[in-house]
């Protein structure tokens, strides 16, 4: 099984590296092949909110780059892992990025979800998503906000994620945060 | 006037027209400015492209930042949480001495406010990070409602946010924190959740017609046979 890391780092810091390396490290002992995509290295334009994914090209995003290639790259895992460094309790403009084009993966309708409003699926699968939070500082706020995006995020997407901080590339916490990998082999 | 007090808008929606955000950081700055401010706009997106200097120093000089945006994802579009981090990064190397204030400002094309709590979180803890004092964020549903038109020219659906932005620029003069009650006024449902959700489904459809599309809304393209 294949599992899709989303390298979402800022270019100008390099004592993240290490993580997605020990990250590929543990999956690869629990027998899976992983591929990492490093955000910054690939040419991803931002959404311009024209929302002509919805209704110009359903399903696809209209700007022709690596944003496209991308979503079809993640509707398609079993697994995806975020790796980003926690900024002001939310995800790198980096990883947000990438992320802002990934509308066209859901429908534009609108549906009630235990009693709020939230968007159809356009796919019947969704990916289940893991999000490691890089933090240097212990900063109880900024956990908070993460963790509350993360609930966010999954209530969007069809409580498809999991995940939080890892404090100072910790192997410990990267392993706890991947428990929910099954060992495949 | 040397002594006047400066406020920026800064616009953190990508879009290139029809701005909602725009609209409603707008007309919080234009009331600031029969206040005495002095007033500056720049568009995040377009600023960091050309001069991120500019935006750095404009945001070093002023009383009020103001930072009005959309949903994107749960949390505020990239290219501001960019310029969020690129202001915060140059403010912990050059402290400024100066008390300086941030008010947020989200909407999202739910019907309901509560979607930004999160994204409003977040902003709050980009001004600690910043050095910048916390005068609190305001959440608005049913943001394409308005699509970059003027809010005092849509009579009664945006009442309740004009008189709410109205609380929230005379609490910037007496540098008081946004009150309760504008909070809640912005956030109120524009529309009932059932009629705001049936119009948007019809509109998604009535668009996609004109591209010949309406037949193709529900398009897997990314399904490997």
């Amino acid at each position: 099984m294949k599992v899709l890391i989303l390298d979402g780092t800022l270019k100008e810091d390099k004592s993240r590296e290490i993580v997605s390396k020990l990250t590929e490290e543990i999956l690869n002992r629990k027998g899976y092949k992983s591929e990492t995509i490093v955000l910054h290295e690939n040419k991803i334009r931002e959404c311009i909110g024209c929302f002509g994914c919805w209704v110009k090209t359903p399903g696809v995003c209209v700007i022709d780059d690596f944003g496209r290639t991308l979503m079809e790259n993640i509707i398609n895992r079993d697994f995806v892992i975020y790796i980003t460094p926690v900024v002001f309790g939310g995800y790198s403009s980096e990883l947000k990025k990438a992320l802002d084009r990934s509308i066209p993966l859901l429908l534009p309708f609108f549906k009630k979800i235990n009693g709020e409003v939230h968007h159809k699926k356009r796919y019947e699968k969704y990916p289940k998503v893991i999000v490691l939070g890089l933090m240097s500082v212990e900063d109880i706020e900024m956990e908070e906000i993460f963790n509350s995006l993360i609930k966010r995020n999954s209530l969007n997407w069809y409580n498809s994620f999991s995940g939080g901080t890892i404090l100072n590339n910790s192997v410990e916490d990267i392993k706890y945060l991947l428990r929910d990998l099954e060992v495949t082999t | 006037m040397i002594n006047e007090k400066k406020a920026l808008l800064l616009i953190g929606s990508p879009k290139i027209s029809n701005s909602t955000s725009e609209a409603l950081g707008s007309y919080l700055l234009e009331s600031l400015g029969k206040k005495e401010y002095a007033l500056e706009k720049l568009d995040v997106n377009s600023t960091l492209k050309k001069d991120v200097q500019l935006l750095i120093d404009r945001v070093n000089d002023v009383d009020i930042l103001i930072i009005s945006f959309p949903l994107y994802v749960d949390s505020p579009p990239a290219p501001l949480i960019r310029a969020m981090e690129l202001i915060a990064e140059h403010r912990k190397e050059k402290p400024t001495v100066r008390n300086q204030s941030l008010i947020a400002i989200a909407n999202c094309g739910f019907p309901e406010a509560a979607h930004n709590d999160t994204a409003l979180r977040l902003c709050k803890n980009f001004a600690d990070k910043a050095g910048l004092k916390w005068m609190g964020g305001l959440s608005m549903g049913a943001g394409p409602s308005i699509n970059g038109r003027d809010i005092t020219q849509l009579g009664g659906m945006t009442k309740n946010i004009v008189k709410a932005l109205d609380l929230v620029s005379e609490a910037i003069v007496k540098d008081e924190s946004i009150p309760y009650k504008a909070i809640e006024m912005m956030s109120k449902n524009l529309f009932p959740v059932y009629v705001y959700t049936f119009l948007v489904n019809r509109l998604w459809k009535t668009q996609a017609r004109q591209y010949n599309m309406h037949k193709h809304l529900y398009a897997k393209p990314y399904i490997k046979k």
